[in-house]
């Protein structure tokens, strides 16, 4: 394995360390949290505590006349303006706006309600504090079929009801599917509520500029250019006078894109003291004011020949998205539209989505963003429809898997899957699981009277294709080169696979290559890193900027050879005229004569290209994960004793790189699948509020991964990649669950929602104990 | 959050209900009390520490009596609220004479607590509820014997 | 997660310690290893106007023997509890119990005697010192006074410690050859602390049974619940498998347990049984 390659040819496909660590592990990174300007100013938030209720008065005079604190706002001073207001994805979607201060109401724990300016941030909390608001609380509505059962009470006054939207696709002839049924495997399934917990929690700083002329903004974001937009439209302010930048930025995971309602009041009070103010969320705020993810209710029919023929599916997915819609809330559950049949072929489909109101904290793209739920529907109904049929898992799989000649293949939905050999991953997680042996041995200490499992889940991951991206290549005059990308990363170790692409394809070593993003005056538009996109998306946009770059330099070349441009080649970082190696020009040179002016004269100085990428179609990427269980029945506690895990995202830039993302979205996936749960009780009060609570993976809780993969290349795509930020998060849970429910079949339990805690198996394995000893 | 108790008094029945419906016995056993004024009829404002141990907020209260049946039954709501969070609660109280000298207090209120307490404590609310609650019918049955002793 | 504004003392005498108590009142609060008291003022759970830092007082730290007595000072930390061979020796439940408190940093900080006086229902050191007969030896301006661990852990957040009081010591009994003891816990995932969790001792005659045996469990309420039935099962008897089993399923006898969120009262009930019946086992 190449380490610090000097040479260029093979960087794609080398696990280069990634350059971002050094400064990242040693402290020296920077985030928002490190901004200090001179006379900065703090900013802390009054948060209801309850879910709904109606502000009966808000008393500020006592803040106000606190030390330091140099103003105290709420809805009252705002007049109407500053709201964040989703955009609406669907005809007739229910999107009122969200004030930035709640005006009279609050639905939901943690809704803003004042804010208070201070010197430091511990006066502006003191003076937080010192707010007295008198509520009046009111019955909150918590659950999706409570707020969707007929005559239920508005979540929000403003509502007619409380469906955000509800979108149906339907392919095929699904009733005459459901007709001829053999059999029909029935489902309900809720994917537990996570809480994101990027380890830097949001947060901004918001400077004026120059009085009166500019708004300077460093936010904790995934989507500079689409923040800045959103940012000049809710704010009012124009769009070319804002200066916004994400620095590091401690991981987002989908929480981070859009605009909060404290990202509008610190840019206000910024404009409106002429002072910078900062606001960085605590913990617990973090836990209440940013969005959450999954809380899916999913009501599934499989429909079955005897054979164990996949005929029809009907899906009706009820999400629950909290109380105020931010920019991406609405979207996650669409994903049910395309993925619902997941691996396989399905020709009789609806699919029914709903997003729904509740008075709890809002929802949002969570490492996954609605794959995750997809998957997990659709392989918890496969092995329970092998389980009802009497069929085996595997054969029931293959039987019904997508074959590799059918690709393109267009769904029952219209969905078109670029390329895939799902066989393939499946029968090298078999093997690299030993999954025969593993049987037998579960089948050994199963007759021991021990509860063992082994669950399997195949499964797609769509990524990539939403919006473009674009990149720039500037060769500077000594030959060394900037890039420019529009996926600004936020731990993704774009830096590291983005210097790769280009190195690879202009043949300069990666030490003189430097990748900048996340600047809204420095980068061109562009748009991010969410849903797995950047190596599709920014890595296509390099390719064409780098390809764009080559031929002019190929053209500069021609003119200072006196050669024609055709017989131009690029070999081993220099340009030559095909066959006389001797006289190549390197790339400084080149550039020399680019910004020199020894060019041609119809040409424009310089050695610069940009290019934005679109493919106008998502990438298919799919794997196989295996799990291997154990549960001990006097207490419920759940292992994971392997976990095998095949992924195939095409061609791999930075093996190491993939592998961490790997890594990372199992960790956050068996999160799910072991422990994490926001909770709420019936009042809508938060159960599990805190880390003394909620109970986040850690890495000790990781069990060892064996990792394999399959290389299917896209078809589609100029570097042949697909994504693979989300796979972890979308293979790992259903096999863990199918694991669990095959650890508990023999008590007869068909099915048990995640999280899989200690005392949820035990009350389920006592109540099957009871039964089967009734 | 639902909770519920019994609590058994050593003395008459009217003798407890006179006991738990005087607002000076109140005052002098809610526990973490420190101001308690009348504000209308059987409605009460208060100051008070609530909490336990040495991790105790201040809120401001509205303490409401109601549902009055004598010497039987009565409701009683609190809603508190302080910097830490808030408390909300009904409660319903049923007497029963199990014979002259004996009363039985039944209770069972629903609670909701929000705010940072309810964040980070969640795993001791309902305990450290009803030991507050018990804390306060120790201190009425202290009240209900000194009435006793004074005859 | 800021805390208001406090005074800030550090003494280095335990008389410097009291006086500065007596001078501030109900307003000072006593900082030993911080990691139960800070948190609580970053959450503006707690305000006190002032700390009295009693961290830097070398005579309240330390681990001796005293015959037959361990004798711990109250300023001690968790991890040279953990890692002390005088404790493994006399009383390996406590090292332990120290051992799986919280995480590294927690042990680097936090210190027997803050663990007592704050007394978390969900804390190791209750549950562990009860079963060991613990005593604490306090000092006040008035004087000293020892207080059996039964009579000092009262309910939760709540002991006999007084506000113008410092716990000095941890007095352990009985560290002979015939005592054994053993911890045992059962971790909520979110926070480390206990969900449930058995510390038993256990004396044994000349005849290897067992003589007399203390068994404490935690989680089952606001204070260390004494599992008097399996003591009672278990005193006088030959340790077999079959009689721990035996007599651990008696352990939630007479408990009322609380449930929460994460562990329903059946749950501990259950877990109370599965715990007291590994902790005994870890004891021989």
């Amino acid at each position: 394995m190449t380490q610090h390659p000097h040479g260029t040819t093979g960087l794609i496909g080398a696990s280069v360390p990634r350059v971002e660590d050094l400064a990242l592990i040693t402290g020296a990174g920077q985030y928002v949290d490190d901004i200090q300007l001179p006379g900065m100013l703090h900013m802390a938030v009054v948060r209801s505590p309850y879910p709904k209720a109606r502000i009966r008065s808000i008393e500020t005079a006592a803040a106000r006349a606190m030390p330091g604190v140099a103003a105290v706002i709420t809805s009252a001073d705002l007049e109407g303006k500053l709201n964040v207001v989703a955009p609406p994805m669907f005809p007739g979607m229910q999107a009122p706006p969200t004030p930035a201060l709640a005006a009279g109401m609050v639905y939901a724990v943690g809704a803003p309600i004042a804010a208070v300016v201070a010197a430091t941030r511990t006066l502006a909390q003191d003076a937080a504090n010192a707010v007295e608001v008198e509520y009046e609380p009111l019955p909150a509505t918590v659950d999706v079929e409570v707020a969707t059962a007929p005559g239920a009470a508005p979540v929000r006054d403003e509502l007619q009801h409380n469906i955000v939207y509800t979108t149906v696709r339907e392919g095929g002839d699904v009733d005459k599917a459901f007709g001829e049924a053999h059999h029909i495997t029935r489902l309900r399934i809720q994917s537990p509520r996570q809480v994101v917990l990027a380890m830097e929690p949001r947060g901004l700083v918001a400077a004026p500029e120059r009085p009166g002329q500019g708004l300077r903004v460093w936010i904790s974001h995934q989507t500079p250019h689409l923040a800045r937009s959103e940012l000049a439209a809710e704010l009012g302010y124009p769009e070319h006078l804002i200066h916004l930048s994400a620095p590091d930025v401690g991981g987002g995971f989908g929480s981070k894109s859009g605009i909060y309602r404290e990202d509008l009041l610190a840019c206000h009070l910024a404009l409106k003291l002429d002072r910078p103010v900062k606001w960085v969320a605590t913990r617990s705020e973090d836990f209440v004011a940013t969005n959450q993810g999954r809380d899916q209710l999913m009501f599934s029919e499989l429909a079955l020949s005897q054979d164990g023929t996949m005929l029809g599916l009907k899906v009706k997915l009820l999400a629950n998205m909290g109380a105020y819609l931010h920019f991406a809330t609405a979207g996650p559950p669409q994903r049910m539209m395309g993925m619902a049949p997941g691996c396989y072929q399905i020709r009789n489909l609806r699919v029914e989505v709903s997003g729904v109101f509740t008075n709890t904290v809002s929802t949002g793209p969570y490492r996954g963003a609605g794959r995750p739920e997809a998957v997990l529907n659709i392989e918890r109904l496969a092995d329970l429809a092998a389980r009802e049929l009497g069929l085996d898992r595997i054969a029931l799989r293959r039987k019904n898997f997508i074959r590799p000649d059918q690709f393109p293949y267009r769904t029952a939905t219209g969905v078109e899957y670029d390329s895939g050999d799902y066989e393939k991953a499946l029968d090298e997680a078999l093997r690299l699981s030993g999954y025969d042996a593993m049987l037998r041995q579960r089948d050994e200490r199963r007759a021991r009277g021990e509860l063992v499992g082994v669950g399997l889940c195949s499964f797609v991951e769509p990524s990539g294709g939403a919006f473009f991206e674009s990149g720039s290549i500037r060769v500077e005059p000594s030959g060394a080169v900037t890039v420019l990308t529009g996926s600004s990363p936020h731990g993704q170790g774009l830096e590291t696979t983005f210097a790769q692409v280009v190195g690879e394809k202009l043949g300069v070593p990666m030490d003189r290559i430097s990748v900048r993003h996340g600047d809204t005056v420095a980068i061109q538009q562009g748009i991010g890193t969410f849903g797995s996109r950047s190596a599709i998306m920014g890595g296509g946009a390099l390719v064409a900027a780098a390809e764009k770059v080559i031929d002019k330099a190929k053209r500069i070349a021609a003119h200072l050879l006196e050669a024609a441009t055709e017989d131009i080649v690029l070999e081993d970082g220099a340009f030559a005229v095909a066959g006389v190696p001797n006289k190549a020009m390197t790339w400084a040179q080149i550039s020399g004569a680019a910004h020199r002016g020894r060019i041609p004269a119809d040409m424009e100085a310089g050695l610069q290209e940009s290019a934005t990428y679109d493919p106008r179609r998502e990438s298919w990427g799919f794997g196989t994960h295996v799990a291997l269980v154990s549960i001990e029945t006097n207490t419920g506690e759940l292992k994971i004793e392997k976990l095998v895990l095949v992924d195939d995202c095409g061609v791999l830039i930075n093996p190491k790189i993939v592998e961490g993302q790997i890594h990372g979205g199992v960790a956050q996936g068996l999160g799910e699948a072991l422990r994490e749960h926001m909770r709420f009780d019936e009042d809508g009060q938060v159960l599990t509020g805190s880390l003394m609570d909620y109970a986040i993976l850690r890495a000790a809780d990781m069990p060892p991964l064996i990792m394999g993969e399959t290389e299917t290349p896209n078809p589609f795509n100029p570097l042949g990649v697909k994504g693979v930020g989300e796979a972890g998060a979308n293979g790992a849970p259903p096999a863990v669950a199918n694991a669990v429910m095959d650890a508990l079949e023999p008590l007869g339990i068909r099915h048990v929602d995640m999280p899989y805690t200690a005392p949820k198996l035990w009350a389920a394995i006592r109540a099957a104990q009871g039964d089967q000893g009734a | 959050m639902k909770l519920d108790g019994v609590y058994t008094f050593h003395a008459p029945r009217q003798l407890v209900w006179e006991t738990v419906q005087d607002p000076e016995a109140l005052r002098r056993c809610i526990p973490g009390l420190e101001t308690f004024e009348p504000t209308g009829q059987d409605e009460y404002a208060a100051t008070m520490k609530i909490g336990v141990g040495s991790i105790k907020g201040s809120y401001r209260a509205k303490i409401r009596i109601f549902d009055l049946q004598e010497p039987e039954h009565y409701k009683l709501s609190v809603e508190a609220t302080g910097t830490p969070g808030f408390v909300r609660g009904e409660g319903s109280f049923d007497l029963v004479a199990d014979d002259a000298e004996t009363t039985t207090l039944r209770w069972e209120a629903d609670a909701q607590i929000g705010g940072a307490v309810a964040a980070v404590g969640q795993r001791m609310l309902g305990g450290v509820a009803k030991m507050t609650v018990g804390q306060l019918w120790a201190a009425l049955d202290a009240q209900v014997k000194a009435r006793q002793a004074r005859g | 997660m800021f805390p208001a504004s406090f005074d800030y003392h550090a003494p280095t005498t335990v008389p410097e310690a009291l006086r500065l108590l007596a001078e501030n009142g109900p307003d000072a609060k006593l900082l030993a290893g911080g990691h139960s008291l800070l948190p609580a003022m970053k959450l503006r759970l707690l305000e006190p106007g002032c700390l009295v830092d009693i961290g830097r007082i070398p005579e309240l730290r330390g681990i001796r023997r005293e015959g037959q007595t361990l004798v711990i000072g109250a300023a001690t930390l968790h991890a040279d509890i953990a890692t002390s061979d005088v404790v493994r020796q006399a009383a390996p439940g406590l090292a332990t119990a120290a051992s799986l408190i919280g995480d590294v940093q927690v042990r680097n900080r936090g210190t027997i005697g803050g663990s007592a006086a704050h007394d978390d229902p969900a804390a190791d050191y209750p549950v562990i010192l009860t079963a060991l007969d613990a005593s604490f030896m306090l000092v006040s301006s008035a004087g000293a006074r020892t207080v059996a661990s039964g009579d000092f852990f009262l309910d939760y957040f709540t002991t006999a410690l007084s506000d113008l009081e410092i716990i000095t010591e941890v007095r352990i009994p009985g560290a002979a050859a015939s005592v054994t003891s053993a911890y045992a816990k059962l971790e909520h995932p979110a926070s480390g602390f206990l969900v449930v969790s058995a510390g038993v001792r256990i004396e044994r005659g000349a005849d290897g049974r067992c003589r007399t045996a203390r068994i404490a469990i935690g989680g089952l309420g606001g204070r260390p619940f004494r599992a008097t039935a399996v003591e009672s099962a278990l005193a006088g008897h030959a340790l077999t498998p079959a009689a721990i089993a035996a007599a651990a399923a008696l352990a939630a006898d007479g408990s009322d347990p609380d449930g929460d969120a994460y562990a329903p009262a059946e749950y501990r009930r259950h877990m109370a049984t599965v715990y007291v019946q590994r902790a005994l086992e870890a004891a021989l």
